[in-house]
């Protein structure tokens, strides 16, 4: 053999390697046009698959919103060479120069479709899959919306799904969602946004150059989001929004013993389905232009003097600071004098001698202004704040909460530059004046107060959560004033009689915090007083705590303590089951026949009560 | 004495592990969904660097074999030739045990905390390994036919198991390996005819197998089912096409999202032809090329029939490997699941190749020290930049007879040469390069 067997090897590998060469100079030189077309031609579309949205529940177990198909119209971003988009603008009858604001967005990528039009009614998805064929890329998205069961109850506290901000587009939390992609915006929705997501699932789908799938290259299915059970009862706000009818107010109640809010309302309210349909701009301006203000929450963000509940302060500071005799009568004569002003009781001629007991029962604004006297500011600022008023009480649901006001005299010397006056003493006692709160701090005052002074955190989810703090109020003051607030409700002259329940015992108090300008005269619904109520439920072991605010409601009692006296019932008085054997820990009807647990000699005094606390010195 | 080695072929090593870093990079930091998703299922969370990083730690566990095998002396390497080849029929079997993975209806892997290991790579080593050794064996003559038999039977045990898994890929480059090993002991070629003529029946017998007809089908003509069983070999075209004379530029291809399935193993070559279109993807062929053209030389160069057959052998089963992989993405064989070596994402595939080239230099090292031994007529002018070509005139200055072994290197070339002589001398020396070296001082 003649030939080197290695270097025939070698002459083989060369040969082989050359053909190759000439392989690879056909396919890349020569042909290479023709596959640079099929490149061009190869199209992937990424589509996200949403993720169903957990659901929300109510504290039993209700659900409080429902998954709904969201349908909107994308385009793939291939496609959009030689588009006219003033055909497609009227295709999809939009504004042209929104569309291509849409189009030529920096962060657009090159495989996500860009979204054009949202919250599309069946009409328009209809209309967009007989004549998209126009436009190749053009397709139908499916989305996941939400619908909200009960509207605008409780809207406040659910929230709604809504199209990002630029805000939150900006914020690292949201990266890698679509510019469009639909969040929680408001009240749990936006709050446990997390929790509910999921995580949305993706399809890469091979289409041609009409935009017909062709074949699916890859799923990622998605999965979806947390349900979340609520600690609200549906059936208060339902029972809330109906005792409002069409006042403007708040309602806060919680379980005293966990701190579980068990109703939000205010009112008046918005309809959340309007936000995750894809609210128009002047659907939006409206909301915004509302005289009525159906966004603000009132709950957390109103703040008005809490007129006579506050008189639960005062008499907690007076009996703790030992500044009283608990039997010894004080004489109203109908008001005091000091100085060249008068402030006067609500019971024009006065209530004569009266005792603490029935100075909270009647509301007896003399009995306290002598009270204030003798505790001082600092004393009723310091239960005050105790029990949470001048501060925020934390309820997280990502909105400005408001503060109130619980002044004394550092603050009266740092803000003002003046010493403090007694008559502000006076005024302050009867939670008029510079004092101010939220519905939701009174709310958590009368949890707090009620349950002996254990200190909860707010919580929007069942079950609560663990105490931290005690207030470290003596069981007897506790005792003492809660026999007098359920005398408010449940004796003849107690001023919230309205609120009384046959079902069970209801102890509360009512207030009124004055609107500016009364006093000048003015007349109308615009110039009636502001309605206060506070209440806790059954009055022996409370499970329910709640205040109620009506703007321009006039009395406590006539407006407030009837929409408390719904909500307490719409709580605990159940409609029995068939076996009402098994009630469960829920007090009966009948247990509190309506008796007065207060002591006997009550005069028998009219309902017509007025609470108004007059001569603000300034 | 300086000891010395070839470094031109470790050059060109290192050339092609970056060329494959940069491409693994490339076609990986995009990661897809779909890769995404199925990682995810395993519990791995992929990021841009996944696979780049576990690549890198590839390459240094390749090169710590690497340097083993250009550290162990030959002679013991020759001595476990056996062993060795059953150690890799064990590993090869155990895939169908509990250890083996079955992927793509075929059992290819072995897990091996906390990776996997593909058996026929080491298979294909040791076959190398176990065929050098009996080729420089005594008994071993190119006129018997049991000569040529016995490693036709081993070889045909593995083809058994490859076919088995099935790993027709692994059949193919291990008996195309295997024959040129045969060829260049200058087996009578009668009997490698013999031996094609009876593969007929079997290759028939393989086609008829639906699944692989089909790909056969699809291989002559993938343009008839573009979107189905053609879609690789089209998307293989479609990338090599659209890069042009010079390509889209290093991270722009876009076949490899998605399109192009195996992008990151057995079709990295695709996407460095899209990427650096027909200049890179010849750079990359002429690597190899000179790579094998410097393996050649290592093995012309040494005196050992053992170093000689084993550097053929390497040279040849790295070269069968590019050749089938290169043919493979340019439509020229049927889809096989073959790497690119040293380029192809996967460790198996690079470790066992990287011990392939330090068992290379290992040769090249120990003629060198022949060479230099040799009475100083080699002034070391077979510099490690000497071009691979002119081996033929050093040769000749190797010429003088030293001692009685000199003999087998007279003759018409070493391929030729005299097998009795050399019998004698591994009868004498026991084929030790020690002992061997021993005498030649």
């Amino acid at each position: 053999m003649k030939l080197k067997k290695i270097h025939l090897g070698s002459y083989i590998i060369i040969a082989v390697l050359l053909f190759f060469c000439f392989k690879l100079w056909q396919l890349q030189v020569l042909e290479g046009d023709k596959y640079r077309a099929l490149s061009e031609s190869n199209r992937l579309r990424i589509v996200k698959t949403p993720a169903p949205r957990g659901i929300i529940f109510d504290r039993n177990g209700t659900p409080l919103v429902k998954d709904v198909p969201f349908f909107s119209v994308s385009i793939s971003p291939e496609t959009l060479k030689g588009l006219d988009p003033n055909a497609l603008a009227v295709f999809l009858s939009m504004d042209k120069k929104e569309i291509e604001e849409k189009l030529n967005r920096k962060d657009n990528s090159p495989f996500i479709p860009i979204k054009l039009k949202q919250g599309l009614s069946f009409q328009e998805v209809a209309h967009i899959e007989a004549g998209k064929s126009d436009f190749p890329g053009l397709f139908v998205e499916t989305d996941v919306g939400r619908e909200y069961l009960f509207g605008k109850v409780g809207a406040h506290i659910i929230g709604y799904l809504g199209k990002m901000t630029s805000a939150q587009f900006d914020n690292p939390e949201f990266r890698g969602f679509p510019p469009d992609a639909l969040i929680g915006q408001w009240g749990v929705e936006a709050v446990f946004d997390k929790e509910l997501r999921g995580t949305p699932g993706e399809k890469i789908i091979e289409v041609d150059a009409l935009g017909r799938e062709l074949r699916l290259i890859q799923q990622r299915p998605s999965i979806k989001g947390n349900n979340i059970e609520l600690s609200i009862d549906i059936n208060i706000q339902k029972a809330v929004e109906d005792g409002f009818k069409d006042k403007a107010g708040a309602l806060v109640a919680i379980k005293p013993d966990t701190g579980e809010i068990l109703a939000l309302e205010s009112l008046p309210s918005f309809d959340p389905n309007v936000f995750s349909r894809g609210i128009t701009y002047q659907e939006w301006v409206s909301l915004m232009e509302d005289k009525k203000n159906p966004m603000l929450n009132r709950a957390l963000q109103s703040q008005y003097p809490p007129g006579s509940t506050f008189k639960i302060i005062t008499a907690t500071a007076a009996l703790e600071e030992g500044v009283i005799d608990l039997d010894k009568k004080i004489n109203c004569t109908g008001g005091i004098k000091y100085g060249k002003w008068t402030f006067g009781c609500w019971k024009k001629g006065g209530h004569g001698p009266i005792d603490f007991h029935r100075a909270i029962v009647e509301s007896c604004d003399s009995y306290f202004y002598e009270v204030g006297r003798r505790l001082g500011i600092d004393k009723i600022y310091k239960y005050a704040t105790a029990l949470g008023l001048g501060r925020e009480t934390g309820l997280d649901l990502l909105i400005k909460e408001r503060r109130g006001l619980i002044p004394n005299t550092e603050w009266k010397r740092q803000k003002k530059g003046s010493p403090w006056y007694l008559g502000e003493t006076y005024n302050a006692a009867i939670g008029q004046g510079y004092v101010t709160v939220t519905p939701i701090q009174m709310a958590r005052m009368m949890a707090t107060f009620s349950n002996g002074g254990t200190i909860y955190p707010l919580s929007l989810l069942k079950g609560g959560s663990q105490p931290v703090g005690q207030l470290g109020i003596k069981p007897e003051t506790i005792q003492i004033i809660k026999e007098a607030l359920a005398g408010v409700v449940n004796e003849p002259n107690g001023t919230a009689h309205a609120a009384q329940s046959q079902a069970l015992l209801i102890g509360g108090k009512t207030g009124t915090a004055q609107v500016v300008g009364k006093q000048r005269g003015f007349s109308g619904e615009k110039y009636m007083d502001h309605a206060w109520f506070v209440a806790f439920a059954p009055v022996d072991k409370p499970e329910i705590a709640l205040s109620v605010f009506v703007e321009h409601g006039g009395h406590g009692a006539t407006t407030a303590a009837p929409i408390a006296k719904r909500a307490i019932e719409a709580y605990l008085v159940k409609p029995k089951p068939v076996e009402a054997a098994t009630a469960g820990p829920i007090k009966k009807a009948g247990d509190f026949p309506a008796p007065s647990p207060a002591s006997p000699g009550s005069g028998s005094s009219t309902h017509g009560n007025n609470e108004n606390a007059q001569g603000d010195p300034e | 004495m300086k000891q010395s080695y070839d470094r031109w072929l470790l050059f060109i090593v290192i050339l092609l592990i970056l060329v494959g870093l940069t491409a693994v990079y490339s076609s990986t930091s995009v990661v897809s969904p779909d890769l995404l998703a199925k990682y995810h299922k395993k519990g791995v969370m992929l990021s841009q660097f996944g696979f780049i990083r576990k690549q890198l730690l590839t390459v240094v566990l390749g090169a710590i074999a690497m340097f083993a095998a250009f550290k162990m002396p030959l002679g013991f390497v020759r001595k476990i030739s056996v062993p060795l080849l059953v150690v890799s029929l064990v590993c090869l079997l155990l895939v169908f045990t509990k250890l083996g993975i079955t992927a793509g209806g075929a059992r290819r892997w072995i897990r091996i905390w906390p990776s996997t290991f593909q058996p026929s790579e080491l298979v294909k080593l040791c076959m190398v390994i176990f065929l050098a050794g009996y080729m420089s064996m005594a008994k071993y003559s190119k006129e018997k036919f049991s000569s040529f038999l016995v490693p036709i039977v081993v070889m045909g045990i593995f083809q058994a198991v490859f076919l088995k898994q099935p790993d027709f890929g692994a059949a193919m480059s291990l008996a195309l390996l295997t024959m040129s090993m045969l060829f260049l002991s200058g087996i009578r070629l009668r009997y490698l005819f013999s031996l094609g003529i009876l593969g007929i029946p079997v290759i028939i017998k393989l086609i008829s197998e639906p699944y692989r007809w089909k790909r056969v089908a699809t291989f002559l003509d993938p343009w008839r089912d573009p979107q189905g069983s053609g879609f690789q070999l089209v998307q293989s075209f479609i990338a090599l096409g659209s890069g042009g004379l010079s390509g889209v530029g290093l991270g722009e291809g876009k076949q490899k999202l998605f399109f192009l399935p195996e992008v990151h193993t057995d079709f990295i070559f695709s996407m460095i032809g899209e990427e650096l279109g027909f200049i890179g993807a010849v750079v990359v062929a002429l690597l190899f090329f000179a790579f094998f053209m410097r393996g050649i030389s290592i093995a012309k160069k040494t005196s050992e029939p053992f170093h000689y057959y084993l550097a053929y052998g390497l040279s040849m089963m790295i070269a069968i490997q590019a050749i089938f992989n290169f043919a493979v993405v340019t439509g020229l064989l049927p889809t096989k699941g073959l790497p690119l070596p040293f380029i192809s994402y996967g460790g198996s595939s690079l470790v066992i190749n990287m011990t392939a080239v330090g068992l290379l230099l290992n040769v090249s090292k120990n003629s060198r020290q022949a060479a230099a031994a040799q009475g100083n007529l080699t002034p070391r002018n077979q510099s490690p930049g000497a071009d691979p070509l002119k081996v033929s005139s050093h040769r000749e200055t190797r010429m003088q007879p030293v001692s009685g072994r000199s003999q087998w290197r007279r003759g018409t070339g070493y391929s030729t040469y005299n097998r009795r002589h050399s019998a004698a001398t591994d009868r004498v020396y026991g084929g030790s390069p020690g002992a061997a070296r021993g005498l030649w001082r």
